[in-house]
This record gives C-alpha cells, sequence and structure tokens, in this order.
C-alpha cells in the first residue's frame, strides 16, 4: 500500500499535463501506432487538458460571483457549479488511476469476455471515462487504492451487464442489429427506469397515455440550440440575482461562450485519444472474432430519435426550475444541461418511444442526478482541486450531470465507502431492478413487435 | 466554393470526432477540397441548405426536408470500422461532382 501510494506520490509531482500524455505515448506505441501519431496524440491530450482548464476557470469567474448574488438577492442557495461531464472526465484522465484504467478495463473485458461474463466488448474507449470515474471517486472518498480499483472493476461489469441487459430492446428500436452500448450515463438511469416503467404499466388510465408532443420541436427547438439557451439561462441568473442589464447581458454572452468552446476543447481530448481507440478496437475484435459478442458502442449513436430530442427538449427547462425548489439540492444547472438527451436515449427505447412516460421518468431521472450529484460533490470537488482546478469565489464545490451523479456510481462508492444511507437506497432500487428487468426487457420487445404488426396490418389494408 | 460536410452526433464531441477526422484524413490523402463542420444533432436547423453531405452518428433521426438534397450518410461504419472505406469513397465522389 504505501509503495503504491508514493509511487502516486511520485507520479502526481510532475502534474497532469505531463503524466498523462506521457502514457498516452507509450501505451500507444505498445498498440503498434506511429511514433509521430503518438506524439501528436499525447501533446493533443495536454492541449485538451489545458484548455478545458482554462474554459473552466472563465466559467467559475463568471458563474461563481452569480452564485454568491443570486443566494444573496433571491435566496436561491445553488453553489455547487455545473462544469460539464468534459471537464470531469478531464479531471478523471488527469489522476494516476486515470492513465492505468485503459489497460485494465481492456483486460477486464477480455477476461470477462473469454469466461462467457459478458457478451459486451466495449471498443469504445472514450467512455471508459466513465468507469475509471467511479474507481477515482471511490479512491478519494476512501483513500484506499484497492477499493478504488475495485470500485472500477464493480462499474465495468454492472455495466456491461446493464448492455447485455438492454441490447435487445436498443438493437430492436434504434435498429443496429448486433450492437449495444455500455455509456454508464445512459445506461446507469435503467436502474429507475425499469421499476418505474413498471409502475406505469400497473396503473389505470396512465398506463394507456402516450401524449402529443408532435408541435414541441417548433416551439421549443430553441432549446436544442446550445448557444441560445446559455443566454437564456445567463440572463435568467443574472434577473434573479439581480444584476444590472449590462451585468446580465455580459453574464449571458460569457455563458454562450462556455456553452460552446466547452464542448470544442473536449473534442481536442478525443482526438488525442483516438489512436488509443483505433488500435484498441482492432486489437479486442480481432482476439474476439467469431464470438457471439455485442460490439459495444457509444451512446451518442441513439441521439437522433425523435422522441429522445422532444423530451429533452421539455425537460431543460423543468431541471432549472427543479434546481431551485428541489430541497437537498445545491447544484446549478448549467453545462451539462445539453447532456439531458443522453440520460434519457435508454428510457425511451424501454417504453417504445412513449413521450408521456420519458418524461415522467426523466422527471424521476433528474432529481436523482441532482440529489446525488450534491452528495458526492465534495470528493469531486476534491479530485477538481488535485489536478489543479480552482474553485471559484462563490461556490463551494463543483459536479455535474456525469460522474456521482450517475446512481451506479453514486452507488458503488457509498457502499464501497461504507455510508449506511447510501448501501440502503443502493439496495433497495439495484432489488426493484432486478425484480422487474427481465419482464421489463421482454415487454418493450413486445411492444415493438406488436407495433410493427400492426404498421403492417395497416399497410396491407391501405392497398387492399 | 469548396464543398461543406456536415458531421452530426448527441453532442458535438466524441463520435462526431471521430468522423470528421477520418474524412478529413481521407479527403487530405485523395487531394480534395472540402470543409467539414462539426456539430450537434440540435443545431442541425442552422445548416439546412447550407451543407453537401450530412454525415448522421445518431441513427433513428428524423431530418427536415432539405431542397438542396444533401447526400445523407449512416455514419456507424466510422465507429465499427466495417465498410467505411465504401463510405468515404461515396462521400469522395458526390462532393467531386460537378
Amino acid at each position: 500500500m504505501e509503495v503504491i501510494a508514493s509511487y502516486f506520490k511520485v507520479i502526481f509531482d510532475f502534474g497532469p499535463n505531463i503524466v498523462l500524455p506521457c502514457f498516452i505515448f507509450l501505451f500507444a506505441l505498445a498498440l503498434g501506432t506511429k511514433p509521430s501519431k503518438a506524439i501528436r496524440a499525447a501533446i493533443f491530450i495536454a492541449i485538451a487538458l489545458i484548455g478545458i482548464k482554462m474554459v473552466v476557470a472563465f466559467m467559475g469567474d463568471n458563474l461563481g460571483p452569480a452564485m454568491k448574488a443570486l443566494s444573496k438577492n433571491s435566496g436561491i442557495k445553488l453553489d455547487i457549479m455545473d462544469v460539464g461531464w468534459g471537464a470531469v472526465a478531464a479531471a478523471i484522465w488527469a489522476t494516476p488511476m486515470g492513465a492505468i484504467g485503459i489497460p485494465v478495463i481492456l483486460i477486464f473485458n477480455f477476461v470477462l469476455l473469454y469466461f462467457r461474463v459478458t457478451k459486451t466488448l466495449m471498443v469504445d474507449i472514450w467512455n471508459y471515462h466513465h468507469l475509471i470515474t467511479v474507481g477515482v471517486l471511490t479512491y478519494y472518498a476512501t483513500g484506499n487504492v484497492y477499493l478504488g480499483f475495485i470500485g472500477m472493476l464493480l462499474a465495468a461489469l454492472i455495466t456491461w451487464l446493464l448492455a447485455d441487459w438492454a441490447a435487445p430492446f436498443l438493437q430492436k428500436f434504434y435498429g443496429l442489429p448486433g450492437i449495444t452500448m455500455p455509456t454508464l450515463s445512459s445506461i446507469s438511469e435503467c436502474l429507475i427506469a425499469a421499476p418505474l416503467n413498471e409502475l406505469l404499466d400497473r396503473i389505470p388510465v396512465v398506463k394507456d397515455i402516450r401524449g402529443n408532443f408532435g408541435s414541441v420541436q417548433k416551439y421549443l427547438g430553441v432549446f436544442g440550440e446550445p448557444a441560445v439557451l446559455a443566454v437564456f439561462i445567463g440572463l435568467g441568473i443574472g434577473m434573479m440575482a439581480q444584476y444590472s442589464i449590462k451585468d446580465s447581458l455580459n453574464l449571458a454572452m460569457n455563458l454562450a461562450a462556455v456553452m460552446i468552446i466547452l464542448p470544442k476543447v473536449v473534442a481536442i481530448l478525443m482526438e488525442g485519444l483516438m489512436p488509443i481507440q483505433e488500435a484498441s478496437q482492432v486489437f479486442l475484435q480481432k482476439h474476439m472474432s467469431g464470438r457471439e459478442i455485442f460490439l459495444g458502442l457509444d451512446s451518442a449513436i441513439s441521439i437522433g430519435h425523435p422522441s429522445v430530442l422532444t423530451a429533452a427538449l421539455l425537460l431543460t427547462p423543468f431541471v432549472l426550475v427543479l434546481a431551485a425548489v428541489l430541497p437537498g439540492n445545491q447544484m446549478l444547472p448549467f453545462a451539462d444541461i445539453t447532456v439531458i438527451p443522453f440520460r434519457i436515449a435508454f428510457v425511451v427505447a424501454l417504453v417504445n418511444g412513449n413521450v408521456f412516460r420519458t418524461l415522467v421518468i426523466g422527471a424521476v431521472v433528474l432529481v436523482q442526478i441532482l440529489l446525488c450529484g450534491t452528495i458526492t460533490s465534495p470528493v469531486m470537488t476534491q479530485i477538481f482541486l488535485s489536478v489543479g482546478g480552482k474553485i471559484p469565489e462563490g461556490a463551494v464545490g463543483v459536479g455535474s450531470f456525469s460522474g456521482g451523479s450517475l446512481f451506479v456510481t453514486y452507488a458503488i462508492m457509498q457502499t464501497l465507502s461504507f455510508v449506511v444511507s447510501g448501501i440502503i437506497i443502493s439496495a433497495i432500487v439495484f432489488g426493484l431492478f432486478l425484480l422487474v428487468a427481465k419482464s421489463q426487457a421482454r415487454k418493450a420487445v413486445a411492444l415493438m413487435e406488436a407495433e410493427e404488426e400492426n404498421t403492417y396490418a395497416g399497410v396491407k389494408n391501405s392497398q387492399g | 466554393m469548396a464543398k461543406r460536410i456536415l458531421v452530426l452526433c448527441g453532442n458535438g464531441v466524441a463520435t462526431s470526432t471521430v468522423a470528421c477526422k477520418k474524412i478529413e484524413e481521407y479527403m487530405e490523402k485523395s487531394k480534395v477540397r472540402c470543409e467539414v463542420i462539426q456539430a450537434k444533432i440540435g443545431e442541425l436547423g442552422s445548416y439546412v441548405d447550407k451543407v453537401d453531405v450530412i454525415v448522421l452518428m445518431a441513427m433513428g433521426a428524423s431530418l427536415p426536408d432539405m431542397a438542396n438534397k444533401p447526400l445523407l450518410i449512416k455514419g456507424l461504419p466510422f465507429l465499427t470500422g466495417m465498410g467505411l472505406s465504401d463510405i468515404l469513397e461515396k462521400i469522395k465522389q458526390h462532393i467531386q461532382k460537378d
């Protein structure tokens, strides 16, 4: 233990902007990437880490004082800054565990596939960060490296088993044979969605509501444009914080800048990881050919469905109001307000595109995200500070809709650090999920098949 | 004027970066000039009729009617690698036309 701890410390001393690029360079070489390409990838990783830090600092400079004024002038005490999943991912990659996590999870996936524990082959290296986050959060919460790694592997195992479970209805709903999406930020919410959907199935009248939301896209489409959305949020915060018109407008424009620039710098991180992603994919697919596997891709491929976008547009203003009135919440949603589609994409498939049910379940999911995000924020903040991040004046910490806000992450981290309330809540949710999981997955597929049959009959009728 | 290729994904970050880089590399190698734009699916409205090719990384999306009839490509091969060279060639031939 001591040895590992001191090893971590020595690595830490170089700073994350050096350590992660070096590791990525070596790892890329080991996977057979050309040195010129590996060097470029490594430098891009450093650029992304620096860039994300710059944008988040700018966000803090603007949002921090606004949060303070908001609390003083309107009594809304939201002092945890939502820095967004990208900033969380960058902070996680920047910890020593972040770099080591890639090969560890890769090998673990290999072993589980070999012993047929799972069918999911997660070639989407990019989203390993969600799994590594669980490890790093557990490590920081317990101070125990081993528990950290156990948390990471547990997260991977749960994610892949959930991906196996969800594969049939995801494949059918999105028309993607042979594919599943082991993206924790989307699949985690199935734990809550499945029991809730079972409940909705059993309530008379309610169970038949589908809802007609056809015009939502036309009238609320503006909430899908992040720049415009950020300006609205900025003006809203400014007004409630009793800023002058000049200050409100400036806050709004600065936040719009953050909303557009932040994803661009996070994309640089992706660019840096691409050689690793490509090489790992070739490696994994070569060694696993001939087996029945589900190719595990990024859940981003499921975000296009109209029901996903419609429900997300309605939930966006909802979460802003919710954040202000929800007892126990301290997080001010901002950077991650654009990832709501990712949190509900699998819910939409589970309920076969029913927007009404997606809204009901999505609302509960958002309550859970805000509360878990608030609870896990102190640990997240500690990680954020350790990799050179700064907490702006007026805020007490950072959070996001990712990291500890995801239920699986929260559950593992709280359980491994023996937080009794967390263990009880996790046991209840996992228990309810296991109770209904099989029938829910079967029902989802049956619903889609019935609909196909009807459409087919309809076509035949209109022809006849 | 260089032809414009719009790559759309859920967040304009991860999967679309993969597709953008692969298209840029391929076009550079083939010495074809083009502009590759990366965006998230909600931003599509701002690009209607302004792009020649749309690469869709998000499955099941419903697209609005577009008067200029851009070439629509389902981007899954960018992630799985299967059939990738075919669609890259298809994009190339489309933007080389006229």
